[in-house]
């Protein structure tokens, strides 16, 4: 399963290997990674700034959860997310239920990635 | 017995004063009686007959009466003779005795000899023709030897009596004892000086699964005693037969389908049974009281390990992560490098099975919530069959189901269930040579007092070693040597989560390994 087309991306995490990792397998996987954030204060800057079609978060960060970071963001605007989790049952979140969104349970592996992209993303027949 | 009757014979012959002035009388009367001796009997006799309670007793008809009529003659014939020796006095005694054992009551030994006292007094009156002093004096004496034979009859009469009275006693004692072993809801058990079975009570064939006539005569530790504790039971035993009683002293026996039950003795020597030394040991079976006290404490601990591993299991997960993106990202760095992406693809399984290992030990200790719904329970282990297909395929193996008219149906999490036969049957296909033979055997059964299902799953392996049974619900403990030794832990968490037990029964499939699993009928 692929998506039809390169997805702006915003992507967030507090660990370094996390953000390298978007940053080198997102391209890998056709899309484009606009933004990099640290935290959730840094990826709602980031949201305002980017014109977005996803968001893949880590739920716990600094400052800002990644939960919550999303839920302040689509409460403006509905872009789909991804939210990354050490938890496997991640259903005490906060989130925006009306917006497409995903659950990945560490740790995640390129194809998990690519078919969490590909089920809010669907090729088009 | 005789020396003493005549000392006691004479003693009352001082107390009543008895002389030979009496001998002398008696002596002198005794022609007069003889010669009319039959009309004493006949009439003492027919006094016999008018007493319906006198006749109850005399079993032998015309017959025995005749027979008591010739004693009754000697007897008098005895007596008039005068000559009290020890054989005189045995011969009362036995009179007396003979009442008792008939079961007469002593105030028709009083009221036979009152009516000899008048026939006496009678015959001397009409035929002895003695002047009124003289036979003031004869009544006088006969009065003293029919009052002398009358205490020794009573002598015996409520020496016997007392004899059977206390052995009745013993003999009510003793049933009520018996029912009362009988009626108690404990195993109870006496064993000999060398430790065989020579009493068993009934209960104890519903607690251990033997009938009576399995276990008596042989040694209690040999057939219910697990083999590593044998010696200290056997130590108790000669502790108890030594005098010292054994009190709240816990030991497991083992039933007859193999299963472990926990029991608290009390014991004690008993210095008469039967006419022997033995032990009684009084055993109540505590072992759903233990079992709750273990699953207490095991949920306890689990709770415990369940939050270690959930923050374990977090910091894991993100540790697992960062190795996982950093092996991806040089897995694209080493394109082209055959050698180092196959040490990468080793690295991602070693990692894989880091990951299964920390699932599977949060899996075990996490609470276990049940979605009960009345479900065929076959469904369960076919499903689990099916799902191990990867397992068996290129293997001779075949699951054989014996249910009869059983009905399956009952409250389960079917798919809780299925993970606890996938668990106990991937466990037979590991242990089993091919061809592997399954067999899974269920009946009705009780759970605590309640309905329940019992389903044998056996198979043809190797069976499980004295030590794999002791150990296999433990948690981490395997045989496998890739194995996280979770299977059967998570197995026996499951079915008590349903309020059933799982255990390890004996196999009869060519000595394989069993195990029962045991369902109560209504939802836990």
């Amino acid at each position: 399963m692929s998506t039809s087309r390169a997805l702006r991306i915003a992507v967030a995490d507090d660990e370094p290997d996390m953000r390298d990792y978007f940053r080198v397998m997102l391209p890998r996987l056709g899309h484009l990674v606009v933004a990099v954030a640290s935290n959730g204060r840094e990826l709602v800057e980031a949201s305002e700034k980017h014109e977005l079609d996803l968001i893949i978060a880590d739920v716990r960060m600094p400052e800002l959860d990644g939960d919550a970071a999303v839920k302040a963001i689509c409460s403006a605007r509905p872009i789909p997310f991804i939210l990354v989790s050490a938890y496997s049952k991640p259903n005490s979140l906060d989130v925006c239920e009306d917006v497409e969104h995903a659950y990945l349970t560490k740790p995640v592996k390129r194809e998990d990635l690519e078919e969490a992209i590909s089920l809010l993303y669907p090729v088009s027949t | 017995m005789s020396s003493e009757l005549l000392d006691r014979f004479r003693d009352l012959q001082a107390y009543v004063g008895w002389s030979d002035e009496d001998a002398a009388r008696i002596e002198s009367a005794a022609p007069v009686i003889q010669a009319h001796l039959a009309e004493l009997v006949d009439d003492f006799h027919e006094e016999i007959q008018q007493h319906t309670g006198t006749l109850r007793v005399v079993a032998g008809g015309l017959a025995q009466i005749e027979r008591m009529k010739a004693s009754l003659g000697a007897w008098l014939g005895d007596s008039l003779r005068g000559q009290a020796d020890a054989l005189y006095v045995e011969r009362r005694w036995q009179i007396g005795l003979r009442h008792a054992e008939l079961g007469l009551n002593s105030a028709f030994m009083n009221a036979a000899m009152a009516r000899l006292r008048n026939g006496v007094a009678g015959l001397l009156a009409r035929h002895g023709h003695y002047g009124l002093e003289p036979y003031q004096g004869m009544i006088q004496s006969f009065n003293k030897l029919l009052d002398l034979d009358l205490a020794i009859m009573h002598d015996a009469y409520e020496h016997e009596y007392l004899r059977r009275e206390k052995m009745a006693e013993h003999e009510r004692g003793e049933t009520k004892f018996r029912k009362l072993v009988e009626a108690a809801a404990c195993l109870v058990v006496i064993v000999d000086s060398e430790g065989a079975i020579v009493y068993y009570s009934p209960y104890s064939e519903r607690l251990t699964g033997y009938k009576a006539r399995e276990v008596l005569g042989k040694r209690f530790v040999d057939l219910f005693v697990a083999e590593a504790a044998r010696g200290e039971v056997d130590q108790a035993m000669t502790t108890t037969l030594a005098g010292k009683p054994a009190d709240s002293y816990e030991v497991p026996i083992l039933h007859r389908d193999g299963r472990r039950l926990w029991f608290v003795w009390n014991a004690q020597r008993l210095d008469d049974f039967e006419g022997r030394l033995a032990v009684l040991g009084v055993g109540q079976d505590v072992t759903q009281q233990r079992e709750a006290l273990e699953r207490s404490l095991r949920s306890e601990r689990l709770a415990g390990i369940g939050q270690m591993i959930t923050g374990i299991a977090h910091e894991s997960r993100n540790a697992l992560q960062r190795i996982q993106s950093c092996t991806e990202m040089l897995e694209l760095e080493m394109e082209g490098n055959t050698e180092a992406r196959r040490l990468l693809r080793r690295l991602q399984a070693a990692q894989d099975n880091l990951l299964r290992l920390f699932d599977e030990v949060r899996g075990f200790a996490a609470p276990i919530q049940l979605e009960t719904a009345l479900c065929h329970i076959n469904f369960a282990w076919r499903e689990a069959w099916n799902l191990l297909e990867n397992v068996r395929r290129d293997r001779q193996a075949s699951l054989h189901e014996d249910v009869g008219n059983t009905n399956l149906q009952i409250p389960i999490d079917r798919f809780q269930m299925t993970q606890v036969f996938r668990n106990l049957l991937e466990n037979s296909l590991a242990a089993c040579q091919d061809p592997v033979v399954v067999e899974v055997v269920c009946q009705d059964a009780h759970l605590h007092a309640g309905p329940a299902l019992e389903i044998r799953i056996r198979d043809n392996g190797p069976g499980l070693s004295p030590a794999v049974r002791q150990s296999v619900f433990e948690p981490f403990f395997t045989t496998k040597t890739k194995g996280t030794g979770l299977g059967m832990p998570i197995a026996r968490r499951i079915v008590e989560a349903h309020g059933g037990q799982i255990a390890v029964g004996n196999g009869t499939l060519a000595a394989g390994a069993e195990f029962i699993i045991t369902l109560p009928r209504k939802p836990a």
